[in-house]
């Protein structure tokens, strides 16, 4: 221990000394350790005092530190072509396609993903708040519904017409501010190990069967996506008192509602639930996973399956206009389509002959509901349904 | 130029404190900007702000619940391997070399991880009609409660290794082991494991990232979803308005008990850990620790697939990644830098009580309130904010972490060193640098290295802010999840951990050389 | 009483202690002293049990409590130890710190002897404060009491008076000398002061 502490003193230099109230000398050290006093030192007021400054590089390293902070606190915006979409599209499916124009166009794509919790909605929120200084070109939508919304509060910019060659009058808009891409359907995906085929549902009405329990049949908040627009569609064809009282008694029987058409298959592959209303691609999805679970159409025997394509239009006041034209015309080409029909983000095709599942093979017979009529709906469901699940 | 120098060391404090309060402050006031936007009141029905309700407060109470849950499952478990571990022969060296890397890996991160085993579980039982499935609140709390395990056993850690060993030994003369641990140890290492429950609690509050993963309804995600739901704000801020007086309860109770169990803690104790555990529960103890760290690592290995698969998936998120590492290592620089001023404010000065309300409050809002107060304030103030709003989340999210962790540690500086220093420092930064730093810098690193950890895994603010091709990590890693992408969750889960393990053992590596070449 | 047989220990590669040998017998006071460093409280600590030997014996009333291989736990040996520092345990009060120790008693018992023994040390106006809340003086007589109060047969004392004035110090000698005479408890007593060791006027035993 001695010894430690001889070496210590030799190494330091003296910095200062200073005398307290005490009458005490203090030596100082540039060791900046415990021991700082040396009463054998303290009694020798003879050490002279020599004061180094301090050099400025502690101080400046510090403030470089701050500096590079802020500087790199940036994001790195890379000098060319750039075009900014907003996609509902599943990130899986959705990503493919943007990096394929990218490698073909040499124009970088910047994404915004939803998210599982606010399907589609969210989306349309933001580019609402963002009307007076617009940041996306394109708004890529996995439905209609929230499309013709935007459109209605002149959110969108016209295209060319044109581009909606092929596809059905009323899967887009004649002055091109939104054109058609791809379509689902809402199913039941049935658990087949709980549920025999004799007693599959067959109709939405089966969500009031009293044959199956509330607590093992299920669907998503029909407040997002493409649940909303289901609901609208309902309120659209069966009208407002119909639609109101059958979500009504759906809320009141205890039926299992769950944040996301992906949050209903997963509670369905996994036993949760018997069976449980959700889209095509989900439950795609869980067939080629070898879930034991099938797939049924609703209503087949009366008004149809509700059938909801996917939408691609741009944004008014877009910041890239050209790339925005650019990105919209490869989105609609048919290849394009057919490439997202093989990834299982939609099952049929608009045009005519373009592909579509095999899932139903002697065809699917679809609700006969046009897209402007759902929009007229839209705002009393919103509201209604609101009331029924939310409060 | 003395005077100089000191107007300059005085101007770095207040510009620091300065950033900081402005950081923390504007999204405040973003949210009361909420409350003056004319459109809410000239719109109509579709414009109506979300009330509160029967339902509402109902699933606040079930969230709570849940997070009560989370909090006493975690910590005693927590508290129990913290025991045992320490109790084996090496312990201490085992859990310093486990620990850190275990600490750096997101809790978000965790929680995927193990909720992809608990659903690769379900799963394998349902292909092979195997009746093990764990579904719904108890497979969201074991995810939970595994993604919070690590944190519990640091935090048990600390509380044991602050004890005094010496109050501890004159203890075992008198009474057999087992009335130690019941009448001394864990009385006073209690407070700091309350605290340390009280921080679980908070964060499983304000997180929904793995319940929705299980398909349970928590308020956080009704928060998320009010704003999503409705074109305006307002709502969201009501919605959330119960939940955060609820976490301001909380914090008040913990900073209570915060408060009261540094008056038990003096300096460092020194000494090996006496109290030796049975080995059996020394043996289980490490076992469990050892899982902790190589299951969700094994499970994520196996579901990644080849090696060709793993890159392909690593190379697609390659954007995200980089966008990832820049947000959380730029906001671990400034959480550290402007903590340290915050903690001065703190301590010292007339307006120490705006201090801490300001801190306690932004910890205390969820993610996506601080989000939306952030973007009223960037939309009003134009585009060049974009590049900097995913930092800004991050850091009006966890500069309190940042800023309390820097105030315990200088709370538990021996401040006869520093008083010592005042004597002969040439002015405050000279003292800072020479005597403050070198006295503090383990606990600071912390701070930082928390920041990190924290930024890394942030997924609630940053969904609602992050600008146009600058999505995170965790981002892309729920969406994946919710999609059911397996392969690819595996590989970038795996990709994350292994990551953020290898900056752990560095850190730790680091602390062990550091720690030697004090000693030598 | 007590029997040191060849006592050694080594802290790694630093032989603290080699070949101690001493005897205590029943009733008998010693003062163990030496310079500083020389590993006095290390014998202490492990007459506690609170260290491992690392070569020798310990007996303790004709039997073996420590060596090299294993130990009997330190609250097995029933002795008492008053530490350098108090080592009071804060949440406490200075009765819960007595009673700590009078653990296997009856209520009753446990009273008349906290009586007894806050009288020899002066504390009976201070049993219900925390250790807080008391000056060094005061807590020294707390860990005092506190080894005095479970009547064991041997009490190791390290430095017990440390940094008191002289008539807090006398005062607390006197209430040990009073103890011990009392209850003729074996003493072992480490200490560099004169002034002490003449007031203990006892075997001095020097490492």
């Amino acid at each position: 221990m001695a010894r430690t502490r001889r070496r210590h003193c030799r190494e330091q230099k003296v910095k200062v000394v200073r005398q307290d109230a005490d009458g005490v000398f203090w030596l100082g050290t540039n060791g900046g350790c415990r021991d700082l006093t040396n009463r054998e030192h303290s009694r020798n007021p003879e050490i002279l005092a020599t004061v180094n400054p301090i050099k400025p590089a502690p101080r400046f390293c510090l403030l470089a530190a701050l500096a590079l902070a802020a500087l790199s606190a940036c994001g790195k915006k890379e000098a060319g072509r750039e075009v900014v979409v907003y996609t509902s599209v599943d990130q899986v499916f959705s990503e493919p396609v943007l990096r394929g124009f990218e490698r073909e166009t040499g124009i970088r794509v910047r994404p915004v993903y939803d998210v599982e919790a606010a399907k589609t909605t969210g989306l349309a929120t933001r580019l609402v708040a963002e009307k007076e200084r617009p940041r996306a070109d394109v708004f890529w939508n996995n439905e209609f519904l929230q499309t013709l919304r935007l459109k209605e509060q002149g959110l969108l910019a016209a295209s060319d017409p044109k581009l909606g060659m092929g596809i059905p009058a009323k899967s887009f808009d004649p002055q091109g501010y939104w054109f058609g891409l791809g379509a689902r359907a809402r199913v039941f995906l049935v658990n087949t190990t709980l549920v025999k085929p004799g007693d599959y549902p067959r109709s939405l009405g089966d969500l009031l069967n009293p044959k199956y329990p509330a607590e093992r049949i299920g669907m998503a908040l029909p407040l997002f996506g493409t649940a909303s627009t289901h609901a609208a569609a309902l309120y659209a064809t069966q009208g407002p008192e119909k639609t109101r009282a059958f979500f009504e008694q759906i809320k009141s029987r205890g039926v299992r509602i769950s944040d996301g058409n992906s949050t209903v298959r997963d509670l369905v592959v996994s036993g949760q639930l018997w069976f449980g209303l959700t889209d095509t691609d989900d439950a795609l999805e869980a067939v080629q996973r070898g879930a034991p679970v099938a797939v049924v159409a609703p209503d087949q025997d009366a008004r149809g399956a509700m059938v909801v394509f996917g939408t691609v239009a741009m944004v008014k006041g877009a910041p890239h206009p050209e790339e925005a034209k650019k990105l919209i015309g490869f989105l609609l080409k048919s290849e394009t389509e057919q490439e997202l029909i093989r990834s299982g983000c939609f099952q049929w095709s608009l045009r005519e002959g373009n592909g579509a599942t095999r899932m139903f093979p002697k065809g699917l017979r679809a609700m006969d509901a046009s897209p402007d009529d759902v929009l007229r709906a839209l705002p009393v469901a919103a509201q209604e349904l609101r009331e029924i699940f939310v409060r | 130029m003395p005077g100089l120098s000191n107007a300059l060391d005085r101007l770095l404090l207040i510009a620091a404190q300065a950033a900081a309060a402005i950081l923390l402050g504007l999204p405040l006031l973003g949210l009361l900007l909420v409350f003056f936007n004319t459109e809410i009141l000239s719109e109509g029905p579709a414009a109506t702000i979300l009330p509160l309700g029967y339902r509402p407060l109902g699933l606040l109470l079930r969230s709570a619940g849940f997070s009560i849950a989370v909090a006493v499952f975690a910590s005693l478990a927590g508290g129990l391997i913290a025991w045992g571990a320490m109790g084996a022969r090496r312990g201490v060296a085992i859990l310093s070399l486990a620990l850190p890397p275990l600490l750096i890996v997101p809790i978000s991160i965790h929680g995927l991880n193990w909720a992809t085993l608990i659903l690769q579980l379900n799963d394998w039982g349902m292909r092979h009609r195997v009746p093990i499935q764990i579904n719904g609140w108890a497979a969201a709390c074991l995810a939970e409660v595994l993604a919070f395990l690590p944190l519990a056993i640091g935090v048990a850690w600390t509380s044991l290794a602050l004890l005094d060993r010496k109050l501890l030994e004159s203890a075992m003369i008198f009474r057999s082991p087992r009335a130690v641990v019941w009448r001394i140890t864990a009385p006073m290492a209690g407070l700091v494991l309350a605290v340390g429950m009280g921080l679980i609690f908070l964060l499983s509050l304000s997180d929904y990232t793995v319940p929705s993963l299980f398909a349970v309804q928590v308020y956080a995600l009704e928060i998320f979803s009010a704003y999503s739901a409705s074109s305006h704000p307002a709502g969201a801020v009501l919605t959330a308005l119960p939940m955060m007086l609820l976490i301001c309860f909380s914090m008040v109770v913990i900073l209570k008990a915060g408060f009261r169990s540094r008056l038990l803690f003096h300096a460092s104790p020194a000494g090996s850990w006496p109290c030796r555990a049975a080995g059996w529960y020394s043996g289980s103890a490490l076992t469990l620790l050892f899982l902790l760290l190589a299951l969700p690592m094994v499970s994520l290995a196996a579901g990644a697939g080849t090696f060709p698969l793993f890159f392909h998936a690593i190379e697609s998120a390659r954007s995200e990644l980089l966008v990832s590492l820049r947000v959380s290592l730029v906001t671990a620089v400034l959480a550290l830098l402007l903590g340290i001023g915050v903690a001065r404010g703190m301590m010292h000065g007339r307006a120490t009580f705006l201090w801490w309300a300001l801190v306690c409050l932004l910890f205390a809002m969820p993610a996506p309130l601080v989000a939306i107060g952030i973007l009223q304030v960037a939309n009003r103030a134009g585009a060049w904010t974009e590049p900097f709003l995913p930092v800004w989340a991050c850091l009006a999210r966890f500069l309190p972490v940042g800023a309390f962790i820097c105030y315990a540690v200088f709370q538990r500086m021996d401040q006869g060193l520093l008083e010592a220093a005042h004597v002969f420092q040439r002015n405050r930064l000279h003292g800072a640098l020479r005597v403050a730093f070198p006295l503090a810098w383990r606990g600071l690193f912390m701070a930082a290295a928390a920041s990190l950890a924290l930024a890394l895994g942030e997924l609630g603010a940053s969904l609602l802010v992050a600008p146009p091709g600058e999505s995170t990590l965790v981002i892309r890693l729920y969406n994946l999840l919710h999609y059911g992408a397996s392969q690819e969750v595996a590989s970038l889960g795996l990709a994350l951990s292994l990551l953020a393990l290898g900056a752990g053992l560095l850190l730790t590596a680091l602390m062990h050389s550091q720690k030697k070449s004090s000693h030598a | 009483m007590l029997e040191l047989r060849q006592v050694g220990k080594r802290f790694g590669n630093t032989e603290v202690l080699s070949e101690v040998n001493f005897r205590l017998g029943p009733g008998e006071i010693a003062t163990l002293t030496g310079p500083s460093g020389c590993g006095k409280t290390t014998v202490l600590r492990l007459i506690s049990g609170l260290e491992m030997l690392s070569q020798g014996e310990i007996h303790m009333e004709g039997r073996l409590v420590s060596c090299p291989q294993w130990g009997v736990p330190p609250h097995r040996r029933h002795i008492g130890c008053v530490f350098q520092e108090p080592r009071l345990w804060p949440h406490l009060t200075v009765r819960g710190n007595i009673e700590f120790a009078l653990s296997g008693w009856t209520r009753n018992e446990r009273l008349a002897r906290l009586e007894k023994v806050a009288q020899w040390t002066g504390l009976t106006a201070l049993l219900d404060r925390h250790p807080c809340g008391l000056s060094g003086g005061e807590a020294r007589r707390v860990a005092l009491a506190r080894a005095l109060a479970p009547r064991r047969r041997l009490v190791l004392m390290d430095e017990p008076l440390t940094n008191l004035d002289a008539a807090s110090a006398q005062s607390l000698l006197d209430a040990v000398l009073q103890a011990w005479r009392e209850e003729q408890f074996a003493l072992l007593y480490v200490t560099h002061d004169p002034a002490e060791m003449q007031s203990l006027d006892a075997r001095i035993l020097t490492i």
